[in-house]
């Protein structure tokens, strides 16, 4: 097996799915309370037709752990290693966007850890892909520190709009209109987010 | 400027500070005094400003009188207040004489001026610049840190009363000697000067700006005491933007030592300066972006001058740095600073940045960055400015697809960050989705009984939070709800 494959069938079990690897055919197959979900082989999936709703949902899931999962494991395998005595061994670069750096180490056991650091800015070490990413938009000055909300501030976001929306009777209606699709989207920005984590 | 009269027992004559060695030699002459002196002295009768009176009956060297008043010179007003302010302070004293009015041009960082004890971040940032000479951009905008650093200053109790503020005594900033009484230290200050040489004799060093007058090289000897060039160690320290050939000639001195000769060629004219260097992409941008918001933007010796609406002069260096006259309100230049910052922010990514390699791309864009099969380039027109897009890479790498095109820097940002997988785009808010969350979060605030004091200071830092990535105009709105 591959880092790929190692790191899908590990990384599954968070989504609350089981992983086989299938030596015959050197593919992974994923499945979801006994239910044959999806199969992956070099990175590419396939989900399985005449899924519930909810099994399909997690297929989703899956997908999208399988992308980002292949997208880090590439750019590791790729990646140059750090000559910095800083760092413990076994840390590889793998994406520059101007002065920020992220870098990425592979355990057998723990799968990845990523650190992500800038001319500006200690390291920092996330076991999470997705905080990773969201620390490296940051510090290459992509996108403005203020515009990110963590678990923590989106949930409160989440309760104070929601409990404004629900105040039928004294708002407008285009005002309930914007509300209520601004708690969609804080609720969608909350279940991405504990999905995604979820996943590695 | 100073001003003395200088008497030379029976004559007296009023001499102001700095003057040219052509003026000194004939106001020397009209006191009685040899002309060609290389050491000249007189008795101070009189002197302004009042702060140096303690020279006045003294015996003093006019050349130093000279050196101090081209020190005072090129002092900016809160410098010269804070020099004076130390002299007129009898609590202190670092045995003032001429040697030590001179040193004390070099040593203002000991001690901190407070016009105006109201503003306590101003007086961390006053105070701190004044220590160490410069901040870094996070402690320049760490409001916080200013302020403690402020109400340290004050709460030490050590202040002065001075008639131009309160005056600090740095214990921790030793008062050094910089000038030894003998030598002038190094002092770049002749706006014409084409080259900078140091003269060494012994273990004594003079520099002089080239072209002068013949008897300031000898002045210097003098002083280095040197009976000859000959004797001594003739170093070009720097020159101005000259041609490769004047350059040469310059740099032989060190090798011919005749500085006397060198002095007269310069003198003599016709110095082929350097051509103008090209305005940079930088200044061309940010002019083309400022002049597009109404600001007039002309053009300095080395900035950037542009006109705020209520008449400030602010100048944009090409560090990307900006000067600010001292009573200039934020209100009034925080839009210059927004736009000249994001300018730097681009124009420097795109310096440094390489060709993007792309089959089939006719035009030369650069690229600023490039994540997970994403390329955020740019591409630079003189007449337009810049032109941002992000591209997906063609399935073998080699090419480019599916162009998203922007002149706004901070949306093409945005949409290679989410382009390519970096941020969520589901995680990322627009301003008027920012807008209306802040007045839910500021009305359950307020209004909410059921929350905790935590909870509504939890609620009330969230709100700071969003309103820093709201523009200005809509931070100012009023937050109530329309119910």
């Amino acid at each position: 097996m591959n880092i790929f494959e190692k790191e899908i069938i590990r990384s599954v079990k968070e989504l609350d799915c089981k992983a086989i690897y299938r030596e015959g055919n050197g593919s992974i197959s994923v499945t979801y309370d006994g239910v044959h979900i999806a199969e992956i082989k070099g990175g590419k999936i396939d989900g399985m037709a005449l899924l519930s709703k909810e099994e399909h949902e997690k297929l989703l899931h899956v997908k999208r752990l399988c992308a980002n999962v292949l997208n880090y494991c590439t750019a590791y395998e790729n990646g140059e290693p750090i000559n910095d005595p800083n760092f413990s061994d076994g840390y590889r670069i793998i994406y520059r966007v101007g002065n920020a750096k992220m870098a990425a180490r592979y355990e057998r056991i723990s799968g990845f850890e990523f650190v992500v650091w800038s001319d500006d800015e200690n390291p920092d070490f996330f076991v999470s892909y997705d905080k990773a990413r969201g620390k490296f938009a940051i510090l290459s000055g992509l996108v403005d520190r203020e515009r990110i909300f963590d678990d923590e501030e989106l949930e409160a976001l989440y309760y104070c709009v929601y409990v404004i929306s629900e105040m039928n009777d004294t708002l407008n209606e285009d005002m309930t209109e914007l509300l209520k699709k601004l708690v969609k989207k804080l609720d969608i920005a909350i279940s991405k987010k504990i999905t995604t984590e979820r996943g590695e | 400027m100073i001003k003395a009269t200088i008497q030379n027992s029976p004559y007296c004559t009023e001499i102001r500070f700095p003057c040219s060695e052509t003026e000194l030699s004939k106001k020397l002459g009209e006191i009685g005094m040899n002309t060609e002196h290389l050491a000249p002295i007189g008795m101070v009768i009189e002197i302004e400003p009042a702060e140096l009176s303690i020279l006045q009956d003294c015996e003093v060297s006019l050349d130093a009188l000279n050196y101090l008043g081209k020190r005072l010179d090129g002092m900016d007003s809160r410098e010269y207040k804070q020099y004076l302010a130390v002299l007129s302070c009898s609590e202190i004293s670092e045995g003032w004489g001429l040697k030590n009015m001179i040193n004390l041009t070099y040593n203002l960082a000991r001690y901190t001026l407070i016009e105006d004890t109201d503003d306590l971040e101003r007086i961390g940032h006053i105070h701190m610049l004044n220590v160490r000479g410069g901040l870094s951009e996070a402690e320049y905008s760490n409001s916080e840190w200013l302020a403690e650093q402020g109400m340290k200053l004050l709460e030490s109790g050590s202040g002065i009363d001075t008639e131009y503020g309160k005056i600090y005594v740095n214990e921790e900033v030793p008062f050094e000697e910089i000038f030894n009484a003998t030598t002038f230290p190094a002092y770049y200050c002749e706006p014409n000067s084409v080259a900078a040489v140091v003269i060494g004799y012994s273990d004594l060093t003079e520099l002089v700006e080239l072209p002068c007058e013949d008897i300031a090289i000898k002045k210097a000897l003098c002083r280095l005491g040197a009976d000859s060039i000959k004797d001594c160690k003739v170093e070009v320290d720097s020159t101005r933007d000259i041609s490769d050939e004047w350059s040469e000639k310059i740099s032989e001195v060190e090798k011919t030592k005749d500085l006397f000769g060198l002095n007269s060629l310069l003198k003599s004219g016709g110095i082929r300066m350097k051509q103008e260097q090209p305005v940079s992409i930088f200044n061309k941008e940010v002019t083309r972006q400022l002049r597009g918001n109404d600001f007039a933007v002309s053009k300095g010796d080395d900035s950037l001058n542009v006109r705020t609406a209520d008449n400030f002069s602010v100048k944009i260096f090409e560090n990307g740095s900006l000067r600010v006259p001292e009573n200039c309100p934020s209100d009034s230049y925080s839009q210059i600073d927004k736009i000249m910052k994001e300018a730097y922010d681009f124009c420097s990514a795109y310096a440094k940045a390489a060709p993007l390699k792309a089959d089939g791309l006719s035009e030369k864009y650069r690229c600023l960055a490039e994540f997970n099969g994403t390329v955020l380039a740019a591409k630079y027109n003189e007449d337009y400015g810049f032109e941002f897009v992000t591209w997906d890479r063609t399935f073998d790498g080699k090419g480019v697809t599916q162009g998203n095109y922007y002149s706004d820097y901070s949306a093409a940002k945005e949409n290679f960050a989410t382009r390519s997988g970096l941020i969520n785009k589901d995680m990322l808010f627009s301003a008027e989705e920012l807008e209306q969350i802040r007045k839910c979060v500021d009305f359950t605030a307020r209004h909410n009984g059921d929350l905790r004091f935590e909870d509504c200071q939890y609620l009330q830092k969230l709100n700071e939070k969003i309103s820093e990535s709201l523009p200005e105009q809509q931070q100012d709105e009023a937050p109530e709800m329309s119910m």
